[in-house]
Formats: structure tokens, C-alpha cells, sequence
């Protein structure tokens, strides 16, 4: 019994590691633009079918392909800060972009759907190899353990960048006060750009990494948008290492649940987590607390 | 005819003409183009759905709460009342069915208001949509909601909806929208929807006219979950069958498309929306030519209309007046304003407060120290308020003037320190329960409420002088009437007091600063204050409008108010001070008389840098 709850625990790590990978794009844009990226579960999704397209039906090799797939889902999410997010912010509210950003995601969906058809998901070949991988007790997929450590890999990336370039030192600097920041001569729109180009490049390293795990599925991005959420909604926005650890709390509480009761009660138990978080810590268990503005 | 002034007449019109056009057109046009009966089911689908889509207006066009929450009510209304129906056929018809529906709908509404309500903004609008798409994978899983096939009545009893059916199942669902559209008419322009209006501008705002707002978003959301039920109903008694893919959460930003498109916040604007939004969605194959294109592309005209109303109409269809707008272009900005609001005239007559005359006892402040991070913004302040006194509050910028009033109002929680009014004993961080000991204040900033008039702005405030129940507002009962005539003659007071009597009816989102700012001291005053923190109130006036405010605030003070006066401009000060506080990064470095304090040697220093 007890290693079939380790199990579950590491599988819920990969699991979350999938969620992350999600919540870390959304942290990034969040943090220099104070925008939820609602397309981003979308953006991921054109990711993971152009794998499967160049992989699979085109025929590329893997390298060729992935950095294609970057470019591309890239240039998709400079589209986006470009033609509907930087106009919604001008409203004062957050309606504007929470519902252009909304609206994206749904255009983008409804283009790849169409292009994609009626056709049934298919699974996309992973470049490592298929055989599991059995550490003990414990059985992972080597593109689990893929997902895992594209995950660390990114959030190691991210900090680094943050810390040491002055692009990364601009980004923060704007999440923190992004008039002060204007008035030190950082021009907070090429910074919204920036952070949309690298949210756009992990969403499509996630793509990739995430292909053979969801299989070229077209109907998944809201959910996995959602997923994104409920990570850094625990985690605390704003932090990358929360959502971090955000996601990877999810992905394990969402798996014990599954073993011990049903996979049914599996989004429940989700939502149960982040409305917990939310009575005892609204801002997140990483997240500063917020002086109320008058 | 010749009996009724032709204002009066077009205002009525002006008033009414859409509804009557909406209302005619809806009744009319199905008779006329003898539609069958599988198009009238249609037809049905669309209402019930509209009906959610105008609970959604309630809790996000009203009260501002970003929510997705009444597509997933709908979806429980709906299922509650099908497996009502599918276990007691015998006993269950429409009006059970609706009434089941309804409750449903507000017990779920509660549920999951509670703890999602203690988030706001996009926050909300996230866990509400995760909840829109929870609910279809629960009801999967289920035995009860018939799993992946749903439920479908009919199939069980071929004979289930004999009773209505056809054109006449159209008219009530049709009327039953026409009520709930009449019902949120009522509501918008009630105590409590001036209230969702004001926590729309702002929680602050609210809270500063002691409302709260946390009971106040929870009655948004229950009631805005009321209709989402009625519609789920309506679906199910129409439909005959409900499944997986009648709540798909693609619905819930469809019924956001609709009220963003109709215009969120109008009573027309979720059907205007909803005619085009869902009709695109049940009649557009029905187009020729384009019909099959349009419904494998409708998601991305969904998607494309509403960037384009959000970025260019952002008050919807319906608010859009291609008039205003034409005008506004021929004329523009200054000269517009100079036309559509009347210069202020203010009197130099007492001020309509009542409670003033009672003795009051005094506002004390008394070592208050507020801290923010590092920085000790307020440092150990003493202060009195006195009733009939003007405290004028100085400093340079950033000596904590503003901080200070932040916690005397009750917005900031102080470090350490001691309030109380009266002999009532308060504290910084109950914003509503200062402002309900008769404390009002005015922001730096003024807060009105966009998209209603000037005189709804002060009513807001006047409401709460006036002791009615909601319920009684709303549905405009005897009392309900009574008191919001009391309410409107004392905001009309108010206004005429600051010289506004005569913009009471216009629009308070184009007016310009000075009147704002006089607006909202005529919103302070409405609620009959005892004490009056005003955050510079004569910055941006005109020197003419300056000296109107000397002359109110004197009549202010006489009346028995006690006023903190928080202000850069020293004339004032010194003219109309009794007693003035100086501040200096965040200490008190003078109190006295206005002569005493600008001799003081301390103050010259920081003011003039005299050694």
C-alpha cells in the first residue's frame, strides 16, 4: 500500500510538472503585464499539434522541429500581447483583458480545430525511448521524467534571467511599480512584449515536451489554462517558484485522491485545494500580502 | 395629446421606445413567419439561455464581480429539475419545475459564493469558470445525472410536455424572460442596485458609505444565480432532455460574448447580446450560402466580435449611441462639457443635515502609528476632531496627511494607537463600521459611479438615511416608494447645496473635475455625517469654485459638522482653520491656531527651509 501512495506521489510530481510548465508562462506574463494570459493553454496546444504535425506527418527530425515549434507558438503569443492585450490595457478595469485574452484563445482554438478536423487524438512518438523506467517501487515514463526536468530546467532559466540581465531586472522592477519603472527609463510596453515572446517560447517547450504525454488533443487547452491557474493560485502570484511548488501540490493531491477514492472527484479535489488556500492564505502560500489601495 | 408637454413626452420615449420595440418585435415575429414548431424549440433554447446571460449581467454588469458562475448554476438548475421530473412525472409541471429550479440555483449560489467571494477582480472570473467547467465532468460521472447520456425525458415519457407545447410554451418562455428582464430593470434602479453600482466604481467606495461589501457581492451572486436557475428550467421543460453537452463551459463564454456584445450593465443588454450571440449559434446554418462556413467559424466571429466591442464600444450595443458619439466628434471635449453642465451655484443656506443638531461628542485619534514595510508612514499622531470645527490637516507631500485619513476612515489598520467617536470605540481597518458611526469621506480622486447620473451618485449615499428594506425598494412596495422620495429630496438637497441642482440628471462619467469633485462632497454629505474627512478637496478648482467651497464649508462647520481638512492650499487653510495639525514625515510637528502654527518655527523650517 505504501508504494502504491509513493507512486501516486511521484506521478502526481509529473503530473504537476505538466500544470507547471503551464503556470510558469502564465507567472512570467503575469508578473510584467499584471495580465492573465488566458490564451495560454491554447498557445500550449498549438504547440503539442504542431509536434504531432512536423513529427508525425511531416516528418521532421526532432531538433529541426522543436525549434520551429518554439518560433512559432512565439510569434503567436507576440500576436496576441500586439493586437489584443495592449489595447485592454488601457481600460482601467480587468474585464478588458481578461475577455480578449479569453477571445484569443478561443479564435486560436477554432482555427485548429478546423484545421485539425474530426480526427481522434493520436498519440504523438516520443523521442526517448517508451520503455518505463523503475526506480524501486516507483515506475515513471521517460518523458514524465522529461516534463520533470524541462520543468526545474525552466524555472532555474527564469530566475537566472531575472537575476542577472537587465532585461530580467526591468521585468521585475515593472511588476513591482510600473510607473516608477517607466520614470527609470524602462518602457514597460517592450517589456509586456518580452514577457509575451518568453511566455510564448515555454509554452511552445511545453508543447513539445507535453505531446507524447496529452496526445494531439484539441479539446483540452481551457482545462489545462484552468490547471495553470489553480497552480499558482496556490503557489501565490507572481512567484516563480511558487508555481513551482503550486503545481506539483496539485498534481500530487489530485493523484492520492484518485487512488484513495475516484478519478471522478479528481477536478473536485483541485478546487478544494485552492479554495483551503484561499481561506487561510488568499495571496497564496508564496504570495506577498497586499496592503488594500485607497 | 396637446395636455402632455412635448419633453415629457419625448423622455418618455426616449425611455421606453426600445423595450416597446424588443418587447413587440419578440412577440411578433414568429407568428408572422408561421414558424414550425421545431424552430420555436430553438427559439426556446435561446431564452433560456438569455436568461442566464442576464443573471450574468446582474452580478458582473451591475455589481462588477467577474463571474462565470450562473453557467454552471444553470447547469445544476437544470439537472435538479430533470431528475425531479424524470423520478415523479406525475407530479412535477412547469411551475414546480421553475420553482425547483430557482431554489436550487440559490442554495448552489450560496455554496459557492461563500469562499469564492473572498476573491475579487479576475480572480473570481477564474475560479468561476473553472467551476463552469468542473460541473460537466462531474454530472459524468454520476448514476443520478444519467452519466455521458444525460437525461432525456422524453425518451422515458413519450408523452412527458403535453401540456404546453408549440407557440404557447414560446409566449410563456417569452414572458418569463420579460420578467426577469422587468425584475433587473427594478433592481438596477433600486437602493440595492445603486449599491452593486458603487461596488462596481469601488470596494472602497462602497465601504465608505457603509456598505458592505462582501454581503453585498454575496447578494449579487445569489441573485444573479436566481434567473440562471429559471433559465435551467426552461431549458429542461422545453427541451425535454439535458446531457454533457448542454452545459458545455463554451456556453458560459458564449453568454459572456453576449453580454459584452449587448453591453454589460444595461437591462438590454444580455438579450440584445444573446439574440445575436446564440442566435448566430442556432439559426446560422440556416443562412444561405455561408450557413455551414459560419458554424465551423462561429467560435472565431464570436471571438473576433468581441475583441472589437470590447476595444471599440465598450459599453455594448446597446449603449452605443451613434448620436452622442457624431456629436461629440463635430464639438469636442471642452466645448461640450461647457454646454452640458450648468455652472454651479452654491448656497450660502444651511446645509440639509439632520443629525448634526445632536450632541456628538468628539472624533479622537490618539497616538496612531501605521507602518508600511520599512517605512513608518504615520508616526504616533494625536488628533481631535471637534463637532462644528474645521481641523485643518498639513504637510508636506509624503508627511503621511493622506495615510492618516486612510486610518481615521477606517481603510488602513493602525500599527498601535486608539479611535473613537463619541464615546464608541473604533479602529482603523473597519472601514464600514466608521463610516456607520457617521463618518463620511471624500478621495483625492473622486470615485463616482460611471454610467449613471449624478443624482444616483448622491443617492447611493442618501439611501442610507433612510431605513427601508431592500426587498421593499426593489419591488417598489408603499415604504419602498416613501423612502426613496425622502432619499431623492435629501440627494437633491445635497446637490443644490453645491450648486448642482441642475446637473442632477446628467451623467456623471463626463463631468468634468470640479464638478466631480463637488459631487462627491454632496455624496458625503448625503449621509448625514458627523464628521467630514475631505482629502484636498480644492485641488483642480476654479478659483471661482474655491471660493463656493469656503462658503459650504463654513456652513458646514456652523451646522455642527466636525471637518478634517487635508489641503495644500494654504490660503484656505489659514482663512477657515480653527485648528491646524503639521505634519512632517509622519510626526506631528505643530498643532494650534492657524496665527500660532504659522509662526511656528519648526513649520517655516519645513515649509520655507528658513534656518
Amino acid at each position: 500500500m505504501l508504494s502504491d501512495n509513493v507512486n501516486a506521489l511521484v506521478i502526481g510530481v509529473a503530473i504537476g510538472s505538466v500544470y507547471g510548465l503551464i503556470a510558469i508562462g502564465y507567472s512570467i506574463v503575469y508578473a510584467a503585464t499584471r495580465v492573465f494570459n488566458l490564451g495560454q493553454g491554447d498557445l500550449i496546444t498549438v504547440g503539442v499539434l504542431l509536434s504531432y504535425y512536423l513529427l508525425v506527418v511531416a516528418g521532421w527530425v526532432g531538433l529541426a522541429a522543436f525549434a520551429a515549434i518554439v518560433a512559432s507558438v512565439a510569434i503567436i503569443s507576440v500576436i496576441e500581447e500586439r493586437v489584443v492585450v495592449r489595447p485592454a490595457l488601457r481600460r482601467a478595469d480587468s474585464i478588458g483583458w481578461f475577455i480578449t485574452t479569453l477571445a484569443f484563445g478561443v479564435i486560436v482554438r477554432n482555427i485548429y480545430q478546423n484545421l485539425y478536423g474530426n480526427a481522434e487524438a493520436r498519440a504523438i512518438p516520443s523521442p526517448l525511448s517508451s520503455k518505463a523506467i523503475q526506480i524501486g517501487s516507483v515506475v515513471i515514463s521517460p518523458q514524465e521524467l522529461l516534463a520533470i526536468i524541462a520543468l526545474l530546467a525552466i524555472t532555474v532559466a527564469v530566475e537566472l534571467f531575472y537575476h542577472r540581465t537587465w532585461w530580467g531586472h526591468a521585468m521585475r522592477a515593472t511588476s513591482e511599480d510600473r510607473d516608477t519603472a517607466a520614470l527609470r527609463g524602462i518602457d514597460p510596453g517592450r517589456v509586456g512584449l518580452l514577457a509575451f515572446a518568453i511566455g510564448g517560447c515555454i509554452a511552445g517547450i511545453a508543447g513539445y515536451v507535453l505531446g507524447p504525454i496529452l496526445f494531439s488533443d484539441v479539446n483540452e487547452a481551457l482545462s489545462l489554462s484552468l490547471k495553470g491557474f489553480l497552480a499558482i493560485a496556490i503557489g501565490g502570484f507572481g512567484s516563480i517558484r511558487g508555481a513551482l511548488l503550486g503545481a506539483w501540490a496539485l498534481g500530487m493531491t489530485e493523484q492520492m485522491v484518485d487512488l484513495h477514492s475516484s478519478a471522478a472527484y479528481e477536478p473536485v479535489a483541485g478546487l478544494g485545494l485552492v479554495l483551503l488556500v484561499l481561506i487561510v492564505r488568499p495571496t497564496g502560500i508564496f504570495g506577498g500580502a497586499a496592503e488594500r489601495e485607497v | 395629446m396637446s395636455r402632455i408637454s412635448t419633453p415629457a413626452v419625448s423622455r418618455w420615449l426616449r425611455r421606453w421606445s426600445f423595450s416597446i420595440v424588443v418587447v413587440l418585435a419578440l412577440a411578433g415575429l414568429p407568428p408572422l413567419r408561421g414558424w414550425t414548431d421545431f424552430d420555436l424549440l430553438r427559439l426556446d433554447h435561446i431564452i433560456a439561455l438569455v436568461m442566464v446571460a442576464i443573471g450574468l449581467n446582474v452580478v458582473t454588469g451591475f455589481a462588477g464581480q467577474l463571474s462565470l458562475g450562473p453557467g454552471a448554476v444553470f447547469a445544476v438548475g437544470g439537472y435538479v429539475a430533470a431528475i425531479l421530473a424524470f423520478h415523479y412525472p406525475d407530479h412535477v409541471n412547469l411551475p414546480v419545475m421553475c420553482a425547483v429550479g430557482i431554489g436550487a440555483a440559490a442554495i448552489v449560489g450560496l455554496i459557492a459564493g461563500v469562499p469564492a467571494l473572498r476573491v475579487s477582480g479576475f480572480y473570481l472570473g477564474m475560479v468561476t469558470l473553472y467551476l463552469a467547467l468542473l460541473i460537466p465532468s462531474i454530472v459524468d460521472s454520476f448514476e443520478v445525472t444519467g452519466g455521458n447520456n444525460g437525461i432525456d425525458l422524453l425518451q422515458k415519457f413519450p408523452d412527458f410536455t403535453q401540456d404546453l407545447s408549440g407557440m404557447p410554451l414560446y409566449e410563456v418562455t417569452l414572458g418569463a424572460m420579460l420578467a426577469v428582464v422587468a425584475f433587473t430593470g427594478l433592481l438596477l434602479y433600486s437602493r440595492v442596485g445603486r449599491r452593486f453600482t458603487a461596488l462596481r466604481t469601488s470596494e472602497v467606495l462602497a465601504e465608505s458609505l457603509g456598505v458592505k461589501a462582501y454581503r453585498t457581492k454575496l447578494l449579487a451572486f445569489v441573485i444573479s444565480a436566481l434567473p440562471a436557475g429559471l433559465g435551467g428550467a426552461f431549458y429542461v421543460y422545453s427541451q425535454e432532455l439535458i446531457s454533457k453537452s448542454s452545459i458545455d463551459p463554451l456556453i458560459s463564454i458564449n453568454l459572456l460574448a453576449a453580454c459584452v456584445i449587448g453591453g454589460f450593465g444595461r437591462v438590454w443588454g444580455p438579450v440584445v447580446g444573446g439574440a445575436i450571440v446564440l442566435g448566430l449559434d442556432q439559426f446560422g446554418s440556416n443562412i444561405p450560402l455561408v450557413g455551414e462556413r459560419l458554424q465551423e467559424w462561429e467560435l472565431l466571429i464570436n471571438g473576433v466580435l468581441l475583441i472589437l466591442i470590447i476595444l471599440l464600444l465598450p459599453e455594448g450595443l446597446v449603449g452605443f449611441r451613434p448620436l452622442d458619439a457624431l456629436r461629440r466628434l463635430r464639438r469636442r471635449g471642452v466645448e461640450l462639457r461647457v454646454v452640458r453642465f450648468p455652472p454651479t451655484v452654491m448656497s450660502s443656506g444651511p446645509p440639509p443635515l439632520r443629525r448634526c443638531a445632536e450632541p456628538a461628542g468628539v472624533f479622537e485619534l490618539s497616538g496612531i502609528s501605521k507602518r508600511f514595510g520599512g517605512v513608518l508612514a504615520v508616526d504616533g499622531v494625536d488628533l481631535t476632531l471637534r463637532p462644528g470645527s474645521l481641523h485643518a490637516l498639513i504637510g508636506p507631500n509624503g508627511s503621511g496627511k493622506t495615510t492618516l485619513l486612510n486610518v481615521a476612515s477606517g481603510f488602513y489598520r493602525n500599527d498601535s494607537g486608539t479611535m473613537t467617536v463619541g464615546n464608541v470605540r473604533t479602529r482603523g481597518g473597519d472601514a464600514v463600521g466608521v463610516a456607520r458611526l457617521g463618518v463620511a469621506r471624500t478621495f483625492q480622486t473622486p470615485k463616482l459611479i460611471a454610467g449613471v447620473s449624478i443624482l444616483d451618485n448622491v443617492l447611493v449615499a442618501a439611501d442610507t438615511t433612510v431605513a427601508c428594506t431592500g426587498f421593499e425598494s426593489v419591488f417598489r412596495l408603499p415604504r419602498g416608494i416613501r423612502c426613496h422620495h425622502v432619499a431623492r429630496e435629501r440627494a437633491l438637497d445635497c446637490l443644490r447645496h453645491v450648486g448642482l441642482e441642475a446637473a442632477a440628471g446628467l451623467h456623471a462619467g463626463e463631468a468634468p473635475h470640479g464638478t466631480r469633485r463637488l459631487v462627491e462632497i454632496a455624496r458625503a454629505m448625503a449621509t448625514d455625517p458627523l464628521f467630514l474627512l475631505l482629502d484636498e478637496p480644492a485641488a483642480g478648482l476654479s478659483p471661482a469654485e474655491v471660493e463656493g467651497l469656503k462658503r459650504m464649508l463654513r456652513s458646514l462647520s456652523a451646522a455642527g459638522v466636525g471637518v478634517l481638512l487635508v489641503e495644500h492650499n494654504m490660503p484656505l487653510v489659514l482663512d477657515l482653520a480653527d485648528e491646524v495639525t503639521v505634519l512632517h514625515r509622519g510626526s506631528r510637528i505643530a498643532h494650534g491656531g492657524p496665527a500660532e502654527v504659522r509662526r511656528h518655527p519648526d513649520v517655516m523650517r519645513v515649509y520655507l527651509g528658513a534656518a
